[in-house]
């Protein structure tokens, strides 16, 4: 428990830097982003009472949204993606992923709060998102995106992300257990 | 042609059974323990290698799995990382993740000096000779993230193929020790039984021993074959001994045959050689058989001889042997014998028993031997030479009259000499027209006139000067000469009569016939031939047979008679009084004339006998109402005799010898001259015997 505490605040202190890169990324990161979401979407083990459709809901602007329409449709495993455009009114309800680009943050800040209970993928783009209790936090390193992972978040929401996903993961956080091969990346 | 010499069969066929049996055994077992180890290899290998199949795509599965996440999100650490847990998997040499693109994005080298896996060309396995690569692709199906490809080596699956062909190889040696075991233990039981039969077979065919048997019992087909050899052996014995007793021994008289004679005369010889013993050889030869033979057929004579080897037998000793050498000849071994004079005791012995007369089918039978004897080692000191003597004096007792034995005595060889010389005369004089006929008058006392002549023949020989018959007819009659003299006889005879007919003296000439001429069954044809050749008046041809002849075949006898009166012959019977003839036989046989034999005419008239046995014979051929001739006379008073008692035809040197035919034809033209004398008056010329006997 120490080291996840000592692993929180380390993340605070350096948790700026990236974000700050992030939001001030080009528009093509976007077109690699949506690209991880949907590939994650397929390594995620969804429960199987989940129909025959996978939302996902992305609260972006419309720049950015454009980079997400070509992935309606797109199988995953025996489900189809389905977009929907999430406004601030919006309610989430239905979504089983949910990405909130940086720029939205402010607007989404209390919804996050909403679907803490519910299994939905939770997917943004800052650390302090991470902190509020997104399972996710898309990173850039050079021209590939990868990501960070609140393991806490994700069980809170009912997310089973395997080890494999895991072991790909930039940073993790919220492991339960020591002997868990993440563990060590993750310091 | 059709089967060459070196064709295998042919070859396998001359291999011995024990090495057939070893190698086809052998062979068989190893071929099956190579089809085994072929089996046990192959059944070995594919399930090394599906095992290994397995296991590869089991393994491919999971890290395929686990890296997909890794490909998919282009992270080729973690990868790298994957691909690094196949270390706890000894046998994997290398891996590598291809992406769809075909370039290389994670590997993993157990040994980093190893070349890298290339793409392969198919998904599955390959099998590059030392190793087996799996292309596995990665991610779900559709989802085609790329592809892994491992590859392991196959070390193991040749680790398992030799640990299994040394198991093999092993079990393969056993098995064949053990064929080795029943190898030995099947030429027990099959080939040791065959040695053992083909060993008897040599032991039969190399040593004619068929004695021998073979004690295997079995009931297999050795034994049966076994059983089956002696049963042949049984046979080829038995068969052999019919054989041996056949070759041996002459079936008539149950005697052993001169074959066996021979060997034990030889055997005997040995014998008397190591024992300074004698040894006698008789050789016994029967008197007239061949009549008996012919007159009373051949049933009779097989029993004569028959009786004859019991008489002998009787005689002898145990330990002497009799045999039957021939037709009408015995011989017998008188193993050591003290000399001649016992040689002779016995030879004597077998005459007295031979002396008795013999019933044979109702038929009393009388018959002589003569018996030669020759002494080992006195006259012959080898087996031949032996046998050569006793046969010489058997001939010499033969020629001294039938009915006795003689001792070989070194001047018969010489005798015996002059028999064949005289016999190989006779043949050159029958060709060269030597032989000529002498004829003596008949005279009838009461017209003082030559009635008929009897033809006797002589042999004027170029340097010996005349020979009578009884100096080469015996010996004619033994070799069969008679035969062909005999018809020279009667042919000149018949050609002489024909002339004094032409010439207009007539006269009956007298022919003697032989005993063997008279048994001839061409007899008869052959007179009437010759008769008919001359155109010959039958009345003018007497044939004189003598009693002996008549009575040692009666029967046929008679029918002969018969036949030749009824061709018109005169007949007479010739030496009448010499030969115990039965007088009731004498009406039965239809004969013309009585001659009274010289022996009762010489001693007229003072032999009182004689003088009896004369005049009873006259009045018997009276009263039969058979002409009677007296032969041999020589004196007046002997004529008065004979005119007082009624025999008046009468012959002899008083009337004149056996004289040429001119001499006869003088007498027919000048008329008899009363107590006209011959010019020799002696015995020695005299007309007995007469020609042809």
């Amino acid at each position: 428990m120490m080291l996840r505490k000592w692993g929180f605040v380390l993340l605070f202190l350096l948790g700026t830097g990236p974000a700050a890169m992030a939001a001030g990324a080009a528009a093509p990161d976007y077109r690699l982003k949506s690209a991880f979401i949907y590939k994650f979407a397929t390594f995620i083990d969804w429960p199987d009472d989940m129909g025959k459709q996978l939302m996902l809901c992305v609260a972006a602007p419309d720049e950015v949204m454009q980079y997400f329409v070509g992935l309606s449709g797109k199988p995953v495993g025996d489900m189809t993606l389905v977009l929907r455009h999430l406004g601030s009114a919006d309610s989430a309800d239905g979504c089983d992923i949910l990405f909130v680009a940086d720029s939205e943050n402010d607007s989404f800040d209390d919804w996050l709060s909403e679907v803490g209970d519910e299994e939905v993928l939770t997917i943004g783009e800052s650390d302090d998102w991470l902190k509020k209790g997104v399972v996710m936090k898309l990173v850039m390193q050079g021209n590939r995106v990868t990501f960070d992972v609140n393991l806490e978040a994700a069980r809170g929401e009912d997310i089973e992300i395997s080890s494999r996903l895991r072991r790909l993961a930039h940073k993790v956080y919220g492991l339960d257990t020591e002997d868990d091969p993440a563990d060590k990346l993750a310091q | 042609m059709t089967q060459r010499t070196n064709s295998p069969n042919r070859r396998l066929r001359n291999v011995s059974i024990k090495s057939k049996i070893f190698w086809i055994f052998l062979g068989s077992n190893f071929l099956a323990v190579l089809i085994v180890a072929a089996l046990v290899i192959g059944d070995q290998y594919a399930e090394v290698r599906t095992i290994l199949e397995d296991d590869l795509l089991t393994q491919a599965n999971i890290v395929a799995d686990n890296a997909a996440a890794a490909v998919a999100f282009n992270d080729q650490k973690v990868a790298q990382e994957t691909l690094l847990a196949l270390r706890g998997s000894p046998n994997v040499r290398e891996a590598a993740i291809y992406l769809p693109t075909g370039a290389l994005f994670a590997e993993y080298k157990r040994d980093a000096a190893l070349p890298d896996i290339p793409m392969p060309g198919k998904k599955g396995f390959t099998y590059t000779g030392d190793s087996l690569d799996i292309a596995h692709p990665i991610g779900k199906p559709g989802q085609d993230l790329g592809t892994l490809v491992i590859r392991l080596d196959m070390d193991v699956l040749y680790h398992s193929m030799w640990r299994a062909l040394g198991a093999v190889f092993l079990a393969g040696v056993l098995a064949l020790m053990l064929a080795f075991a029943i190898i030995s233990w099947l030429q027990r039981i099959i080939i040791r039984p065959l040695s053992r039969l083909h060993e008897l077979m040599h032991a039969v065919s190399d040593e004619k021993d068929y004695s021998v048997r073979s004690d295997d019992s079995g009931k297999d087909e050795i034994g049966f074959l076994a059983a089956g050899f002696n049963q042949m052996l049984e046979k080829i014995d038995a068969h052999d001994n019919k054989l041996r007793k056949i070759a041996h021994y002459d079936n008539v008289t149950e005697l052993p045959n001169r074959h066996y004679f021979n060997q034990r005369l030889e055997d005997a010889i040995g014998v008397a050689a190591r024992e300074k013993q004698n040894v006698g050889v008789l050789f016994i030869d029967l008197d007239n058989f061949k009549v008996v033979n012919d007159t009373l057929g051949h049933n009779i004579g097989d029993l004569l001889l028959k009786a004859v080897s019991e008489k002998i037998s009787r005689t002898l000793r145990g330990s002497d042997c009799v045999c039957r050498i021939g037709g009408d000849e015995f011989a017998v071994i008188l193993q050591d014998i003290p000399g001649h004079a016992d040689a002779a005791i016995v030879a004597g012995k077998i005459l007295n028993e031979m002396a008795k007369p013999m019933w044979l089918s109702d038929s009393e039978i009388y018959i002589g031997a003569s018996i030669g004897i020759g002494l080992y080692p006195d006259d012959a000191t080898d087996m031949n030479s032996l046998l050569r003597c006793a046969d010489v004096a058997m001939y010499y007792a033969k020629s001294r009259g039938k009915n006795n034995y003689q001792l070989f005595q070194q001047d018969m060889e010489g005798k015996a000499l002059k028999r064949l010389a005289l016999e190989s005369a006779m043949r050159k004089a029958l060709e060269q027209k030597e032989f000529v006929l002498h004829y003596q008058p008949q005279v009838d006392l009461a017209t003082r006139k030559v009635i008929a002549v009897e033809a006797l023949i002589r042999w004027p020989r170029p340097d010996l000067g005349v020979v009578g018959p009884s100096d080469f007819i015996p010996v004619a009659e033994e070799s069969g000469l008679i035969i062909p003299i005999g018809d020279w006889v009667l042919r000149t005879a018949c050609d002489q009569a024909r002339q004094w007919l032409d010439a207009g003296t007539p006269l009956r000439i007298a022919v003697n016939l032989s005993g063997r001429q008279f048994s001839d069954e061409n007899l008869v044809s052959n007179i009437l031939a010759i008769t008919r050749e001359f155109d010959l008046p039958p009345e003018l041809l007497e044939l004189e047979i003598t009693e002996s002849m008549l009575m040692e075949s009666k029967e046929t006898s008679v029918g002969k008679l018969e036949e030749l009166k009824s061709a018109g012959f005169m007949l007479s019977v010739d030496d009448f009084g010499t030969g115990y003839s039965s007088m009731s036989y004498l009406k039965r046989f239809p004969i013309h004339a009585l001659k009274i034999d010289r022996s009762f005419i010489q001693d007229l008239p003072n032999n009182v006998d004689d003088a009896a046995i004369t005049k009873a014979i006259v009045s018997m051929a009276n009263s039969l109402g058979l002409e009677i001739v007296a032969e041999g006379v020589e004196t007046t008073a002997q004529i008065d005799f004979l005119r007082e008692n009624g025999c008046t035809i009468l012959q002899g040197f008083f009337f004149g010898g056996a004289m040429p035919a001119e001499q006869i034809s003088h007498m027919l033209s000048d008329g008899l001259q009363g107590g006209q004398r011959p010019e020799r008056m002696s015995r020695a010329g005299g007309n007995r015997p007469a020609a042809g006997r």
